[in-house]
């Protein structure tokens, strides 16, 4: 019976990172850019379905969509006006995006205060599997991501915009040599990882309190799961989502009196995997860093 | 004796008064340090005493992620290591203050190594995120072991650094402007007594390259992290003397965040540049809240500056006014004031004649 | 761009950077103090509710003060100057001593309000005691500020606690309050052996409660079946309320003072873990945890320090005031900050002046009436220095029940006393004795009767 909880919780908890995780690694392998606002976009996301829900009464679907269309705006505009003339140097992008992830914090502190404010499910009641009670929102999450997981693969697989994505990511300068406009598809993958942490937000908003400080724990656990998985790697990193969240949720059944280490213990495990593999599990060198 | 005078004030005259650069940091160090004769206030100086202790913290980050080239996202472990290391000593075995202090930097640089070694093989963002998880796990253990790390309530009681809020001041700013001093001599690329200046520049350009000239590149890594960690250390222990409590805060993440922006916000790969942006930026943050609206928006407020700033000089502020108040003279490359028609060394002219 | 122009931009960085440096000696210091004002600085996490609490509870109890003609200090009327400091002690411990700092610097105040958590506590206590200023503490519980008192009595004598101390006499209540709980169990569902499942934030003051669980619940006739430490920020504990359920526990005994609260209610709520809660949310004492939870809270049980009933003879004056102008229930710490401006005030009467060293001596004398009870400092040679105690005689928690959007009350309901419970902590006796006016019986929540009922 612990076995089920394990697995359950472990693949409902993982597929919450891994949507995180992908769009995070999505713009790292494309535009090189770690964005450290990408879970600021979330917590956004998160404030805008609460604010639509609650504040403004207005119907379920409509919060979603705003909290959907609502990162990748305000993403897109953040990198074209600020982050992309100084896209060269490695520290002022942290600098930026740290910038930016403050900003949206301190609104929501401002105007809503630190204390900690809840969403209703949209989707209710739980379901029992061989003993081990899930609510029906967390299942409903998990298919979410799973769809979008494979939406997302099927697009850089299958389309021609995917497969621009794909190029700009293996081979910057070959890319823009064979007629990519690399700026714009740099600029649309913004907006696509800004989507992912969109819908990523709207399932997962429900089951956790939403406050202004929401964005560090997230950010911690999806920099560790794309650096387990391996950089630029988007199999990787969905792949380390994945196992964190397993050993999270292996840390809290199997140790009870030491599920506050769930954080630190995820950590470890990463560390011993990076001593193992130093690349990471699916580790990718980029061509302009290959020497 | 008399010789002894020349000597230091040729050094000045010839070293610290031409090279504009060297001058405005003499200049801000002797205001910081006169300070206390305008106001001799508790709150200011126990502002600026932390803002010195973070100094200390945020240029070996800068050691540590500019010179060396290793981007560290968890270097409140050193602090936290050195913090409770000191704390420790202090409470438990009644040590003063003059002992535990290099006894919490030792320990860091034992962190240092700790982190170092099996860190060996890993590059870039991997090397980062490691680095990431040790803060982590210290907390994890500090909270494992409640009885000898004092848990969540951390450790009280630690005696104080000196007597009064004033001596305390200036001890930490005598550490500070030492630590400081030993930390560019030791990435100054242009030492000729110290060459690790010199190799931790070649490693961090090019790490290979390096190799195959014969320097020892996991050797330099480890001095690297070792190096850094005795300052973080340092700054750590001074930090729990100072405030009197070593608790798991000092190993938050976002001390180590924000000690970071400090960093590259005065320039990465200066060291004095930590120093500026601690001392502009952290004391401009407490003094914004006296006003009823700064409480309010301080954050904000950080958060445009920083991007007003850094999308203006992306290196940092004192290398944006180095690069525009120092010239390099183009036949001996002397640094010259920008002032300067020509030379102070060769006499050569400073600007290209226009011929025709 | 010319030469000039570099100049000027430099020369402008510059006066900007000379400018910062020098404004931390232009700010103004403490305003010039009004003719007779006693200013007192209220420290709390101003943008978090404990906070709001406090800061409105100062403000209520001030105003009244000064309405009735302010402190009477030698003959001399003064009228009490509240400012706010937010400490920030949530986030930031460094921030909670600065804020402490300028407190005792800047704004010169000779008296001072805090409630910060423990930890930021102990190095607040420090700074105070450096420069000789009234400490009343209205939020912290830990034992050891009132052990350093014990100790070193001489330098930190300006501490005063108002606020619950977690010593055993708060635990046998909770315990007992476990035990009324798990009587009504076993009469409605017939099982002989109730299994309790522990969760406790991993934070100093529920370290000791770990051990009380594993101790003493099995001698009181009970089964542990777990222990829980989820962290003190937790925001999802499915995991954890999954476990719980899968455990088979029936009853819950929770202390959760943080956000994890608020995470496990929603998870307990929506999984429908099949036990009862009881213990303490922190977070569940607010009247808006109903909305945010979204009616999740319904069954939830836990202790505050004050609810509509009369545990004294002013407290549903001061809880219907404190309705009337915040248009929310007074919450944990603001009885404790009513508690210590009436004891100032008093005391500052009393000695005639404001000399801090009298005034401590007159405060160690206090005893007064205030919302929670009464209100007498523990004696500086007693075990609990400078400590308001609860029990017999001086003043009780009351625990509700979430029920349809309202908080009942439902314990202290004179039910006699856990035999083991009695031996160990014989000063809870008075439990037996007490049942508040309005008191209601406690429901059992209907999804775990009809669980139970069918696997049995």
């Amino acid at each position: 019976m612990w076995f089920v909880l394990l697995i359950i919780n472990g693949l409902v908890l993982g597929s919450t990172y891994a949507v995180l995780a992908v769009g995070f690694a999505l713009i790292f392998s494309v535009a090189r850019l770690l964005n450290f606002a990408h879970t600021g976009l979330y917590m956004l996301s998160a404030y805008l379905m609460y604010i639509f829900m609650t504040v403004w009464q207005m119907p379920v679907e409509l919060a979603i969509a705003a909290a959907i269309v609502g990162p990748p705006v305000l993403a897109i505009v953040f990198y074209k006006l600020l982050i992309q003339r100084v896209k060269e140097h490695e520290f002022p992008i942290i600098i930026l995006t740290f910038s930016l992830v403050w900003l949206i914090q301190e609104t929501f502190l401002i105007s809503f205060d630190a204390n900690l404010l809840g969403i209703e499910p949209y989707i209710k009641g739980f379901t029992e599997i061989s003993g081990v009670r899930v609510s029906n929102q967390h299942i409903f999450a998990f298919l979410v991501c799973v769809l979008v997981l494979l939406g997302l693969w099927q697009l850089l697989a299958r389309t021609r915009l995917g497969n621009a994505i794909r190029c700009v990511s293996q081979d910057t300068e070959t890319a823009n040599l064979m007629g990519i406009n690399v700026s714009l598809i740099e600029m649309i993958t913004v907006g696509i990882s800004a989507v992912l942490a969109g819908i990523s937000a709207t399932v997962v908003a429900p089951l956790f309190a939403i406050d202004p400080h929401m964005w560090l724990h997230p950010l911690i656990i999806i920099l560790a799961a794309v650096v387990l998985g391996g950089m630029g790697s988007l199999i990787g990193a969905v792949t380390g989502a994945f196992f964190l969240g397993f050993v999270e949720v292996a840390v809290v059944s199997l140790i009870p009196q030491g599920s506050f280490l769930r954080g630190a213990i995820s950590l470890l495990a990463m560390g011993i995997v990076l001593t193992i593999r130093p690349d990471g599990l699916f580790g990718v060198v980029f061509e302009e860093e290959r020497l | 004796m008399a010789i002894l005078y020349r000597r230091i004030w040729n050094w000045f005259r010839l070293e610290v008064w031409v090279i504009p650069w060297r001058m405005i940091l003499f200049g801000f160090v002797l205001v910081i340090g006169l300070l206390p004769l305008i106001t001799m206030n508790a709150y200011v100086l126990r502002i600026l005493t932390f803002a010195c202790i973070f100094a200390i913290f945020s240029a070996s980050w800068d050691l540590l992620s500019g010179y060396v080239g290793q981007l560290s996202l968890g270097h409140c472990a050193f602090f936290g290591v050195g913090a409770y290391t000191s704390a420790l000593l202090n409470i438990h075995l009644k040590l003063p203050p003059v002992i535990t202090i290099p006894c919490g930097a030792a320990m860091a640089v034992l962190a240092g190594l700790v982190i170092a070694l099996p860190t060996m093989r890993l590059r870039g963002f991997y090397l980062s995120l490691v680095t990431m998880a040790f803060p982590f796990v210290l907390g994890g253990l500090i909270f494992i072991f409640p009885d000898v790390s004092g848990g969540e309530m951390g450790i009280y009681g630690v005696t104080r650094l000196a007597g009064s809020p004033l001596s305390i001041f200036y001890i930490s700013l005598i550490i500070m402007v030492l630590s400081l001093i030993v930390m560019w001599k030791l990435t100054d690329a242009e030492s000729r007594f110290i060459r690790t200046g010199v190799i931790f520049f070649a490693i961090r350009e090019d790490e290979i390259a390096a190799r195959a000239s014969g320097i020892n590149t996991s050797l330099y890594r480890t001095f690297g992290f070792c190096f850094s960690g005795f300052f973080a250390g340092l700054a750590g222990a001074l930090y729990a003397h100072v405030m009197r409590i070593a608790g798991p805060s000092t190993l938050e993440m976002l001390l180590s965040f924000d000690v970071i922006l400090w960093a590259i916000f005065g320039g990465s790969t200066t060291i004095y540049g930590a120093m500026i942006a601690t001392f502009i930026l952290y004391p401009l943050m407490e003094i914004i809240r006296l006003h009823p609206i700064g409480e309010e928006f301080r954050i904000v407020f950080k958060a445009c500056l920083l991007i007003v700033v850094i999308t203006f000089m992306p290196h940092g502020i004192t290398r944006w006014i180095r690069d525009h108040i120092e010239e390099d003279c183009p036949r001996c490359k002397i640094i010259n004031l920008w002032t300067h028609k020509y030379c102070r060394a060769c006499r050569a002219p400073m600007k290209a004649e226009r011929t025709g | 761009m010319t030469g000039k122009q570099f100049f000027k931009k430099a020369a402008m960085l510059l006066a900007c950077l000379a400018m910062v440096g020098f404004s931390q000696i232009a700010i103004p210091g403490s305003k010039a103090e009004a003719v007779n004002k006693i200013r007192i600085p209220v420290l709390g996490p101003s943008k978090f509710y404990p906070g709001q609490y406090q800061w409105n509870a100062a403000v209520l109890t001030a105003d009244l003060i000064n309405r009735q003609g302010g402190v009477n200090v030698g003959g001399q009327k003064y009228m009490l100057d509240l400012v706010e400091i937010d400490t920030n002690d949530l986030l930031s411990v460094s921030d909670a001593v600065n804020a402490m700092e300028r407190a005792c610097s800047m704004e010169n105040a000779d008296f001072i309000i805090a409630g910060a958590r423990s930890e930021a506590t102990l190095a607040m206590m420090d700074i105070a005691a450096d420069h000789k200023k009234i400490y009343l503490d209205v939020n912290s519980a830990h034992p050891n500020q009132i052990k350093r008192v014990k100790e070193d009595y001489d330098r930190y004598k300006y501490f005063f606690r108002i606020s619950t101390i977690v010593d055993f006499t708060i635990i046998s209540y909770s315990l007992s309050d476990l035990d009324f709980v798990g009587q009504i169990i076993k009469k409605e569902l017939g099982i002989e052996k109730v299994k309790v499942a522990v969760v406790l934030d991993k934070a100093a003051y529920a370290d000791p409660l770990a051990g009380v669980a594993k101790g003493m619940l099995p001698a009181m006739g009970y089964e542990l079946v777990g222990i829980w430490r989820p962290s003190y920020s937790a925001k999802d504990l499915f995991a954890e309320a999954s476990a719980v359920k899968t455990s088979g526990a029936q009853l819950i005994w929770g202390v959760l003072s943080g956000p994890s609260g608020q995470a496990f209610v929603n998870a307990w709520s929506k999984l429908k873990v099949p036990a009862a809660y009881v213990g303490t949310v922190t977070d569940s004492q607010r009247h808006a945890f109903w909305k945010t939870t979204g009616g999740a809270a319904n069954y939830i049980a836990s202790y505050d320090s004050i609810g509509r009933v009369d545990q004294s003879p002013t407290t549903i004056d001061f809880y219907d005031r404190y309705f009337e102008r915040f248009g929310e229930k007074p919450g944990w710490g603001s009885p404790f900050v009513e508690g210590a401006l009436l004891a100032l005030k008093d005391a500052i009467e009393r000695a005639g002046t404001l000399d801090t060293e009298k005034v401590i001596v007159e405060l160690e004398k206090t005893d007064l009436i205030f919302s929670n009870g009464r209100l007498k400092f523990g004696a500086k040679d007693s075990d609990l220095p400078h400590q308001v105690p609860y029990g017999e005689g001086y003043r009780s928690l009351v625990s509700f029940q979430w029920r349809d959007g309202k908080q009942l009350i439902y314990f202290p309901a004179a039910a006699p006393l856990n035999k083991v419970i009695y031996a160990k902590s014989p000063q809870s006796h008075y439990l037996e004795k007490l049942k508040f006016k309005g008191t209601v019986d406690y429901q059992l929540p209907p999804w775990m009767v009809d669980y139970w009922k069918k696997n049995q």
